[in-house]
């Protein structure tokens, strides 16, 4: 199954979010957001396989802000 | 040693916490948030689950809400240099620490902001209410109280007053330096944006922990301190969300373990268990000490609901520092004096003497109460130590 990302800012929201996904049925992994995906110069990227768009919702409904999200 | 000075820290600490602290020294060594290598993702999964605990023990909408501090004198000076601005009006009470009056007066000789003090009628929760309504102008920002006074034990209505203030528009900061840990807090259903509490007292973490459990709708206060905060590095600017906002610099992971570990402490015994046990001998204290001559006491008995489980006290002809050494002199640990709180005492009119200050935690036991009762005697009757 094709590996995709979502990025947040802080490790909190990170742990927050990871959480969440774990809760819903993803299995996620994290990570440091390296520079060339990073903008903003830090932040933490959830990476797991499956619905991508239904995880960027459920996250976002849950109050927590997504700096990105793209094809791990 | 019998250690009855739990309302400036609580000791001894139990053993979970003890060992929560070696543990994290040991264990969860990388800094948080910093690296992202293994023991950098351990130790911030480690305070994620204390963030957690605590957003759950305060009822906080989620555990971003909850900014861990030093202590609450800083939780205090955060929120109130961040929410207070050039030509606010605020109201405290009358019986205020003075890591609440100290910025507020300090505010106020700046000419930034002026105060007004509400009178507080202990055991009146309604007429106390009241009092805080009758301060409101149309400048006021903010009701800025302590829940429960670190010298007389009195506890006012916050929930209550919380509502009152939302009802007027106004943001409500609760000093929970004597409640947090004794008396149930939900800082939502209290209509509290800010609580300021410190996490060394009735919560049984190490000194130096503190916290400011942020209301659902609670503004963001500016910031006082900036600095690294691992999130958004790129920009000069402080990050605008939570916690990073107010956790510049690293952050005391060992003392934080300790506060995860004190919060699990607490809950397992139960709140209320723990407020009734040590109600008990609050209680028991006070009924002996109204019987015997020559001691004074300052307020009521002490009843459930309407005090929080210490007591003062003064030995008529002894100046309360003096009585403090003397009962040192037995091994008994107490706090003498003005308590940092020269509002309560001008209230109470124990401003030129102080007070003895007793306060139990979980591992007093009666028969210490009992030995600092014959004490109490012993030097009331003039005996020598």
């Amino acid at each position: 199954m094709e590996k995709w990302y979502i990025k947040v800012n802080s490790i909190t929201t990170a742990l927050r979010a990871k959480e969440l996904l774990i809760y819903n049925g993803y299995r996620v992994s994290m990570k440091r957001a390296e520079k060339a995906l990073s903008e903003d110069g830090c932040g933490y990227l959830l990476i797991s396989t499956g619905d991508m768009q239904k995880a960027e919702k459920l996250l976002g409904n849950s109050g927590i802000k997504l700096t990105g999200s793209g094809k791990a | 040693m019998i250690y009855l000075d739990n309302a400036a820290t609580t000791f001894p600490k139990p053993a979970a916490v003890q060992r929560a602290v070696s543990q994290a020294i040991k264990k969860y060594g990388a800094n948080p948030g910093r690296g992202g290598h293994e023991l950098s993702l351990r130790t911030s999964e480690q305070v994620f689950v204390c963030r957690k605990k605590a957003a759950e023990f305060f009822g906080a909408s989620s555990p971003d809400k909850i900014v861990f501090t030093q202590n609450c004198t800083m939780s205090l000076n955060y929120v109130l240099k961040g929410i207070l601005r050039p030509g606010d009006h605020v109201v405290v009470s009358d019986m205020e620490h003075n890591a609440v009056m100290r910025p507020v007066f300090s505010l106020s000789e700046k000419g930034i902001i002026s105060y007004g003090m509400a009178e507080t009628f202990p055991g009146d929760f309604d007429k106390t209410a009241a009092a805080f309504k009758k301060c409101i102008r149309p400048e006021t920002k903010a009701i800025i109280c302590i829940h429960a006074s670190n010298v007389f034990g009195t506890v006012l209505p916050i929930a209550d007053i919380g509502k009152t203030a939302h009802e007027n528009g106004l943001l409500f900061v609760v000093d929970a330096a004597q409640s947090a840990g004794v008396l149930p807090i939900k800082v939502d259903e209290m209509n509290i944006d800010y609580l300021c509490l410190p996490c060394h007292k009735a919560l049984y973490g190490p000194m130096g922990t503190g916290m400011i459990v942020f209301g659902k709708d609670a503004p963001l206060p500016e910031t006082i301190i900036e600095g690294g905060t691992g999130s958004d590095s790129v920009n000069y600017n402080q990050p605008s969300f939570l916690p990073d906002r107010f956790e510049s610099g690293t952050i005391n992971v060992p003392g934080i373990s300790g506060v995860g570990a004190g919060i699990d402490f607490v809950s397992e015994k139960g709140l209320e268990r723990i407020h009734r046990y040590e109600m008990n001998i609050i209680k028991m204290m006070y009924g002996e000490l109204k019987k015997r001559n020559g001691i004074l006491l300052y307020t009521a008995e002490p009843e459930d609901g309407f005090a929080v489980p210490l007591l003062s006290f003064n030995f008529e002809g002894l100046s309360s520092e003096a009585a403090a050494e003397k009962l040192n002199g037995f091994g008994i640990c107490t706090r003498a004096g003005l308590h940092c709180a020269p509002s309560a005492h001008k209230k109470f009119r124990t401003l030129n003497i102080g007070t003895v200050r007793v306060c139990p935690s979980v591992f007093t036991n009666h028969n210490d109460a009992i030995f600092l009762l014959k004490c109490i005697e012993k030097i009331a009757k003039g005996k020598q130590i």
